[in-house]
């Protein structure tokens, strides 16, 4: 598996930076944005797997950034930094915005780290299963032609298997 | 799909009180068991989706604990209630006790319940995952077994086709 790719938006590059810190010692590919605007240029020109974005930004906020690009991106996980004083406003965004999980600031490292793991562990199981569903599909439709085309072969006992894969 | 089981590891008794009013009782069943020993019994005697286990809990080391659930029930998703998260044992904890997540306390409710339902997922994701994997695995071994027997078939069997889902 290549390096996976985090897209770190934030107004203040002191937060930018500690998050790159964060994570790149496990080894990420970490691209930072400044903005939401900046953020969905970036994701427009890289494959991003996940996003942790500030809530308070100038411009579009967190949440809005976060809603558009999992709207055009659904297979990417979101995450959202907040402070403290915004954690109620965060919580909303969990739901609202398909959000995977919030980190508060100052966050523990090993916390920040744990939560991205699991994170891109999810993402990766997304994709998996949507591969799987893709070839389950296709040997449903393999089915369908062989019976189509040769309905004799599929015998009663055989048919009841095939057709149990719908 | 139906309600998820909690099984909560904790010395103290009033804790069950908290974390069934963190969690609701209409999701989630939740039982609890006040020392390891008593915890690896509930996990023999009932289907346990989730265990939460509190860093200090008595009988056992949580982590050695945790390791024997992993290692007889991996199905099992496993949530560490930590009163500290350093690096040492944060590290074992998830290369050697296989735990899904650490939840520093004090927590508070909705970060208890945003990570059950992720810890809930995550194992929904594998069981689907499997469950998939076995269709798939049952169908390539009846594809083949009809190829063989009527090998005119091949050309519909190894077509290269787009499937839209």
């Amino acid at each position: 598996m290549g390096k996976h790719c985090i897209l770190v938006v934030d107004d203040e590059q002191v937060i930018l930076d500690l998050a790159a810190d964060t994570l790149k010692k496990n080894e990420y590919k970490v691209i930072t944005a400044k903005s939401g605007e900046e953020g969905l240029d970036v994701l427009v020109q890289h494959p991003v797997n996940l996003i942790v974005s500030d809530q308070r930004m100038n411009g579009i906020s967190g949440i809005e950034f976060l809603k558009i690009a999992k709207k055009k991106y659904p297979n990417i996980i979101t995450i959202m930094l907040t402070g403290f004083a915004e954690k109620e406003t965060a919580m909303k965004a969990v739901n609202e915005a398909g959000i995977y999980k919030f980190i508060v600031k100052p966050w523990n490292v090993m916390d920040f780290r744990n939560t991205v793991e699991r994170a891109l562990e999810l993402q990766h199981l997304i994709m998996e299963k949507d591969m799987l569903i893709k070839k389950l599909a296709l040997q449903k439709k393999i089915f369908q032609q062989i019976r189509k085309a040769h309905p004799d072969i599929l015998k009663p006992k055989n048919k009841t298997v095939a057709d149990g894969q719908a | 799909m139906g309600k998820a089981t909690v099984l909560v590891v904790d010395n103290e008794n009033d804790v069950l009180k908290t974390i069934e009013n963190a969690l609701g009782t209409i999701s989630y069943d939740i039982i609890f068991s006040k020392n390891g020993d008593e915890g690896l019994t509930r996990l023999r005697n009932s289907h346990i989706d989730i265990v939460l286990a509190d860093q200090s809990i008595l009988n056992m080391d949580c982590l050695e604990f945790l390791t024997i659930v992993k290692k007889e029930y991996p199905d099992v998703v496993t949530i560490m209630l930590a009163d500290q998260m350093d690096f040492d044992t944060t590290l074992r904890a998830i290369n050697e006790a296989g735990v899904y997540r650490f939840i520093q306390k004090p927590w508070n409710s909705f970060d208890l319940r945003i990570n059950i339902s992720r810890g809930l997922e995550f194992k929904n994701m594998i069981t689907e995952k499997r469950r998939l994997l076995e269709e798939i695995k049952k169908n390539d071994i009846m594809l083949q077994k009809l190829e063989k027997k009527f090998p005119y078939i091949n050309k519909i069997i190894h077509q290269k086709v787009e499937v839209d889902i």
